[in-house]
């Protein structure tokens, strides 16, 4: 499992209202994201917190002077689709499907050929009601 | 008394495994027949075929241990061959296929229950995460994704984005109405329980299982919705709807992957709206339990003769 989707999971709260920051407006020192939090948490909370974003590879940052700035790696829309994508993969992909019921599951030898057949099948079953 | 338990459970899982494997060929001979009846008797068969052998098991235990218990000792006349009783049963973990028999067995057994429980809880996550990421569609829940699915998970229903937009709406109260069938008909909690029952089958046996008892779900749910929307064919479109969609962007399989035949049965099912089969199923259901009745009946009155069978055969 990659970074991302152990990331994705396990986002907490003050996470994510850290990177609800960070996607308003980057990039953004501790200091500066601490005040945009409106001072809610101590500084290093929110050192520690960015830096576990970072690690997390939610995060990109560069050294300006003493301090680091800190921005999103992908826009918010990007991150929602991969968090989708890491939550849709072990129910998918890797055997977690006991925990649903599927309409139709993928037909691994299915072509258009054996697709039209069946739209005329529907469609001449139409026509004789 | 470990030795003696050693022989028990040999009985039992020789017992268990047999009688599964002998289930599946019974299931796989008899499913034209059983399809012809309706979905309700095919799931019933596959679910018998989960169960019986593992109370056809645990019966051949009991009768072992019945005649242990009730003190008759045949093992002063029987010198010939190992016995399962409790008292002279010792001898079994002594004999190296017996303990490399069962260490196998139970290692399979093991492996599958992590297997099962790990795709439980590693599901039930991404269904709480899904669930967060969804949108209130009022009967579904909308996931913004490309690719096509739309399945019922604890606790609703859950579409992608492409699919919803993808279908017409005859096509999408089909899909709802299908789902809306496995929920009330409590598959998931089914399909739980048939996945710890198929922890004890014979190998080969579950995926047959499993899969026969899917198949049958589903075409039960497409009847289901059929009958709630009043048109097979729109149910039957929206299968074929579905599976363009996954042709035109390719997934990788879920559990159970239906091949173009099965899909195609379950279109023609839908469409010549054939018997749910629910008659049968109830007959097929006392059937089951009267001859379990039978059995056990019958392993406490041929208590002896089952226990000399087992140790000549194991012994």
């Amino acid at each position: 499992m990659s970074t991302f989707s152990k990331a994705a999971r396990v986002l907490g709260e003050l996470e994510a209202r850290v990177m609800d920051v960070l996607w308003e407006e980057h990039p953004l020192s501790v200091r500066t994201a601490c005040e945009r939090l409106r001072g809610d948490h101590a500084y290093t909370t929110i050192m520690t917190t960015m830096d576990r974003l970072h690690k997390k590879r939610l995060l990109r940052r560069r050294k300006d002077g003493n301090a680091f700035l800190y921005e999103p790696a992908m826009d918010r829309a990007e991150y929602q689709r991969r968090v989708v994508e890491a939550a849709l993969t072990p129910l998918l992909e890797q055997g977690a499907a006991p925990v649903l019921a599927a309409f139709v599951e993928v037909a691994a030898d299915l072509d258009e050929k054996h697709l039209a057949q069946l739209e005329r099948l529907i469609a001449s079953h139409k026509r004789r009601k | 008394m470990s030795g003696a338990l050693a022989g028990f459970a040999l009985v039992f899982v020789i017992t268990t495994w047999t009688m599964s494997a002998f289930g599946v060929l019974g299931l796989a001979t008899a499913r034209p027949w059983l399809q012809r009846l309706g979905p309700m008797a095919e799931r019933r068969a596959a679910g018998a075929v989960a169960i019986v052998p593992i109370v056809l098991g645990v019966l051949a235990v009991a009768a072992l241990l019945l005649q242990s218990m009730t003190g008759v000792d045949h093992c002063q006349v029987h010198g010939h061959h190992a016995h399962l009783c409790v008292a002279h049963g010792a001898q079994w973990i002594d004999r190296t296929w017996v303990v490399v028999t069962l260490a196998g067995v139970a290692a399979t057994m093991l492996a599958r229950m992590v297997i099962v429980a790990a795709s439980f809880v590693r599901g039930a996550r991404s269904i709480r995460v899904l669930h967060r990421l969804s949108r209130d569609a009022g009967t579904v829940r909308l996931v913004e994704s490309e690719r096509a699915f739309c399945f019922v998970a604890r606790p609703g229903i859950y579409v992608s984005s492409r699919v919803w937009s993808s279908l017409s709406e005859g096509e999408r109260a089909a899909l709802v109405a299908h789902e809306a069938a496995h929920v009330r008909q409590g598959d998931l909690r089914k399909r739980a329980v048939l996945e710890a029952l198929l922890v004890f089958a014979a190998p080969l046996v579950g995926d047959r299982v499993r899969s026969a008892w899917l198949q049958a779900s589903e075409r039960l749910c497409d009847a289901h919705a059929a009958a709630v929307t009043g048109e097979p064919e729109t149910v039957a479109s929206a299968m074929v709807s579905m599976c363009r969609l996954h042709t035109a962007r390719p997934a990788p399989s879920f559990g159970f992957t239906p091949t173009a035949d099965e899909l195609a049965g379950r279109v023609h099912a839908v469409l010549a709206d054939g018997p749910l089969g629910e008659r049968a199923a109830i007959v097929f259901a006392r059937i089951v339990v009267i001859s379990c009745i039978v059995l056990a009946i019958v392993g406490v009155l041929a208590a002896e003769p089952i226990h000399h069978a087992f140790e000549t055969l194991l012994g």
